[in-house]
């Protein structure tokens, strides 16, 4: 038991001793204040730029600021390893067999970080652009260096690889300041289309939202099943794209009301031929009233009218 | 508008009127109840300004416009190589809400909404302006007078070798002061020089109240600073934007 006690205080007596030893820490302190430095100035370097490029966080802004701050950082890292003894010369020979199984480990992530890249430099979107995407439409909140987050408007967030997003058709909706909003509507067949055209002018005119310039249009879609079918576009600034949609389609019901203008739904006309009970079904039906719509009802030539 | 003074705020109901072409404008400063509900119009929007000492009274000041308005003449206009011609426009006022001392501007909104409308070549490039619903006129006489819009005459020169059709007009109101005369609301003259026949054209703002106006007093300063050499796209004589279907 007192060897035993006698060989842990020689033990820790050799650790002291080391510890004093600053030829054995001062590396250790010069790599940890390097890397501090490092992340402080890498900080500062991302702020700087910032301040420098005011305006939106868009998505080149980001992108640069990540990549100084980034290379702020592996320069120091690499001198931080260097104090600590690293031989890179070491490092760099074995980097050819590192890249190549680096490679083939991750192919998906290489195309995703280069498709981020060229998505950035397509200049497509940025940050706080509205895009849909394979269905998905939302406000862009990030391109990183794998992926392009969106905000879909009933709040989820929908992570998109971004070499998902270099072969998909993205459509940009608030890339231009103003947009088209088209309405589809049917008139039943009896209207006249002067005063239906003149009425919708007039909604059109009424709504200071639309705007007056580009003028609205007025498309004459064809001859329907059920209606004459007209599309009617009006123009409105981006921001208020959603207002002149509910208002235009709501004006244009209360409009039609109005004018005695009839947006028909679809309809199908049966016709109904009376025919002459037989015999046999006189013996089978007592009521011939009945007999009749039976008779009727089976029919499917009068069934197509 | 309906102003209630309460004891720790301000509360303010305003809407603005359907018909822009009204040629009428009422201004009480008592109204009872009923007819405080009788305006109470479905656009109506209450406003409400809280105050440790609710100032005693609020100022109503006419503003022009903070967007950039566009005016086409009664009927397309050509002016000829070399010519110059005087043209008189109205465009739609705002009014702003203020307290008096200290002074905090509460809110602006327009006598009546005019409709957006986009001013460019194409549907990419342009600017998004206030349509003007009346028409730039040659003779004064002709302008219908509107106690919510202001007058600008506005002198054409055509200094190019080809005449100017002139389809629409934009003007800069941001960069024009409002005044006040016996004959309405006015804002000085400007002339626009057309040199190389294109879009753009050369901003002149006459200083002081135009001869028309007789002695008109500035009740409102210039929304933005005019650049020291004022060329704007002003002219407008494209096609028909996004016919297609």
């Amino acid at each position: 038991m007192i060897e035993q006690l006698g060989r842990v205080w020689s033990a820790s007596l050799e650790a002291l001793r080391a510890l004093g030893d600053v030829a054995l820490w001062a590396p250790l302190l010069r790599a940890g204040l390097l890397l501090v430095a490092g992340v402080v100035l890498a900080r500062l370097a991302s702020r700087l730029l910032s301040r420098a490029t005011p305006g939106p966080p868009g998505h080149a802004r980001v992108l640069l600021r990540r990549a100084a701050s980034w290379a702020v950082l592996g320069v120091f890292a690499v001198s931080a390893l260097r104090e600590l003894g690293f031989d890179f010369a070491v490092v760099l020979g074995a980097a050819g067999i590192l890249t190549a199984a680096a490679a083939f480990a991750s192919q998906t992530s290489a195309s995703n970080v280069i498709s981020g890249l060229f998505l950035g430099f397509e200049g497509t979107i940025s940050i706080g652009d509205v895009i849909t995407v394979n269905g998905v439409t939302g406000e862009v909140l990030a391109i990183d260096m794998l992926s392009t987050r969106l905000r879909t408007f009933d709040n989820l967030m929908v992570r998109i690889p971004n070499e998902t997003m270099m072969k998909a058709d993205i459509t940009n909706l608030n890339r231009f300041p103003i947009r088209r909003y088209d309405l589809r509507i049917g008139v039943a067949y009896g209207s006249d289309l002067a005063r239906v055209h003149a009425v919708l002018m007039e909604v059109a005119d009424a709504n200071p939202l639309v705007l007056e310039e580009p003028a609205p249009l007025i498309i004459a879609q064809g001859y329907g099943a059920s209606s004459i079918d007209l599309q009617l576009s009006v123009w409105a600034r981006k921001e208020a794209y959603l207002e002149v949609r509910n208002d235009v389609q709501r004006q244009v019901k209360t409009a039609f009301d109005r004018a005695g203008i009839e947006i028909p739904f679809p309809q199908v006309t049966l016709h109904a031929r009376e025919s002459v009970p037989t015999s046999a079904d006189a013996a089978t039906s007592p009521d011939p009233e009945n007999a009749t719509e039976g008779a009727d009802a089976s029919d499917p030539d009068a069934a197509r009218g | 508008m309906i102003a209630e003074h309460r004891a720790h705020e301000w509360r303010v109901t305003s809407w603005t009127g359907d018909d822009p072409l009204e040629g009428t404008l009422e201004i009480a400063t008592r109204v009872d109840r009923e007819q405080a509900a009788q305006a109470g119009a479905p656009a109506a929007i209450t406003r409400r300004f809280a105050f440790d000492a609710t100032p005693a009274s609020l100022a109503l000041e006419p503003r022009l416009a903070d967007r950039d308005v566009v005016v086409r003449p009664a009927d397309p206009l050509t002016i000829p190589a070399g010519e110059t011609t005087l043209l008189y426009v109205s465009t739609p006022l705002w009014f702003s809400v203020a307290t008096a001392g200290p002074r905090h501007v509460l809110f602006e909104a327009p006598f009546f909404r005019p409709s957006d409308t986009w001013f460019g070549p194409s549907t990419v490039e342009g600017e998004l302006c206030y349509a003007s619903r009346t028409t730039g006129r040659l003779e004064l006489a002709e302008l219908p007078v509107r106690p919510h819009r202001a007058i600008t005459p506005v002198r054409i020169r055509n200094r190019a070798k080809e005449p100017l059709a002139l389809e629409r007009l934009k003007l800069p109101v941001g960069i024009l002061p409002l005044l006040a005369g016996p004959r309405g609301l006015w804002t000085p003259q400007i002339v626009l020089t057309s040199s190389e026949g294109a879009d753009r054209a050369d901003i002149e703002v006459r200083p002081g109240a135009p001869a028309e106006a007789g002695t008109a007093v500035p009740v409102a300063e210039p929304r933005r600073r005019p650049d020291a050499a004022l060329s704007l796209r002003t002219f407008g004589r494209w096609l028909r934007l996004g016919a297609a279907p």
